[in-house]
Parts: C-alpha cells; structure tokens; sequence
C-alpha cells in the first residue's frame, strides 16, 4: 500500500498517511472549496488501510484553522479510527492546539467527547 | 441528490427509509427494525449536527479575535504611517527654510543692507530689519511643512 502524501496549500492541509508506521499527519489550514472531495481521498486511503492496519495507529491533527464543512469531513475521519478501534486495534489520536489557542483546544474537546477513541489533547508552545 | 454532498450518506438513508416505506409488503416486525435503526441515525445525526454547530461557533470565536487583533495591528501601523509621514515633511521643510535662509541672508547683506546705509544714518535699523527676516523662518517653516503634510496626505489618500 502506497502512503498517501498530499501537500499544503492555501486552503488545503498537509496530509501524510504513511501505512508502513501507522503515523498519520494533518496538518495546517482546512478551507477547501470542495472538502467532500477532498477528504474522500483520505477515507478511502483509510478504508484501505483499515484492511491491513499497523499494530498501532497514531493520527496526529495539527490544524491552525478548518471550515464547516471540513469539520463534518474530520468527523468522518475519526468514525474511520473509531471503527479500527472498535475492531481491536490500537489507535490513537493526538490533536495539537498552539498555547492560548482556547478555540481549538475547546474544538479538540468537542470531538473526543462524541468518539470511543483514545484522544490525547496537546498544548503546543509557541 | 449530489454526489458531493456533505450529509451524503445520511442523505442516502433518508431516501433508502422512503422506499422502503412505499414498500407494500413491510410486516410489523421489519417496521420495528427499520424504526429503530432510523431513531440510531437520527440520533447520530443530532449529535454530529451539535457537534458542528459548537465547533463552527468556537471556530467563528477564534477568527472574530484575529479580526480584533488584525483591526489594532492596522490603527498601530497607520499611526506609524503618519508619524513617519510627519517626520518626513518636517525634514523637507526644514531643508527647504535653510534654503530661504540662504536666500535671504545674502538679499540682506546684498541689496537691504547697502540700501539702508545709503539712505540711513540709523545703525539699529539694519540690526532690526535682519532681525525681521529672522523671525521669519520659523512661519515660513510652519507654513510650509503644513503644505508638504497635506500634499502627501493627499497622495496617500488617493493611492490608499
């Protein structure tokens, strides 16, 4: 299975899946025109990879900013680790917020009140 | 419905659910599955809806306070423009009054002050009329830094 390596741009995250470690990256801003489609790559990636997981699977989320509908599609994402979670595996995610970001932190909150997934809240310093 | 749709597959559901009830053969049972299983979505479809719409709020939060904080940086960057914009006049000004200074220096010494002793036996008149000119230079300064400040106010007005 081929990582799945998307770069940054002004409106769009950097993504780096990479199968062989487990180690999942996104990171940066999320204001895509499209998000449905431009996460659907990723859901699908994690179909895939959900067929072969990592003995441990680790989502790092490091985003400064998202939209409405990006954050329906990290939704998806994490119903995605949910259901690997569910399935036995270990799983992991970590969402990064930058100190005094209260917003994001609050956000972070919000997700890993609604999922059954290990959610680990990180305060960056600046 | 389209394809890109955000609630897609909740989308999808709905219309799954209506077929399904424009079915003739449904039994009781079946209806009794089916209900359930609807009031299990449209209980997740509540909380993802929470969800979004906290996450929206908090997100909407966060950039209001960039706003402020960008409107601040803007009122500390345009006081700076002037300030700066005062400064630069000021030392135009200046230039340009030591230029009139000159000026004027040598029409005193050249034509003001032969004048007055051809026709003058009055030492102090002389004095007085250098003394005149001299104070002089602080309007003219004035007036005419006031003049560059405008002028280049009004050029930032219409560049801005």
């Amino acid at each position: 299975m081929e990582p799945l390596i998307i770069e940054p741009s002004n409106t769009t995250p950097k993504v780096k899946f990479d199968p062989a470690t487990g180690v999942m990256l996104l990171s940066g801003r999320s204001t895509p025109e499209n998000s449905v489609e431009f996460y659907k790559q990723m859901l699908d990636w994690l179909d895939e990879y959900a067929g072969r997981p990592c003995q441990r699977t680790e989502l790092n989320i490091k985003l400064e900013y998202f939209n409405t509908s990006s954050s329906k599609c990290l939704l998806d994402i994490f119903k995605s680790f949910n259901n690997l979670h569910k399935a036995g595996n270990d799983v992991i995610v970590k969402w990064y917020y930058e100190e005094e970001d209260e917003d994001m932190q609050e956000a972070g909150e919000d997700y890993s009140d609604l999922l059954n997934v290990p959610f680990e809240i990180i305060e960056v310093k600046e | 419905m389209k394809k890109s749709e955000i609630f897609e597959k909740e989308g999808n559901y709905v219309e799954e659910l209506r077929e399904y009830c424009d079915m003739q053969s449904a039994n009781v049972p079946e209806l009794r599955t089916k209900l359930l299983e609807t009031v299990n979505h449209y209980e997740e479809l509540i909380n993802q809806a929470q969800l979004i719409t906290k996450v929206s709020d908090r997100l909407q939060h966060k950039l209001n306070n960039l706003n402020d904080k960008l409107n601040v940086k803007n009122i500390e960057l345009q006081e700076t423009i002037d300030e700066l914009t005062k400064a630069r006049a000021s030392r135009k000004a200046t230039t340009i009054v030591l230029v009139v200074a000159i000026a004027l220096f040598f029409f005193s010494e050249a034509l003001l002050e032969p004048y007055i002793e051809t026709h003058t036996s009055n030492f102090y008149l002389g004095f007085a009329a250098k003394f005149g000119l001299m104070l002089l230079l602080k309007p003219i300064d004035f007036v005419i830094e006031k003049w560059l400040l405008q002028d280049a106010l009004k050029k930032a007005g219409k560049t801005g």
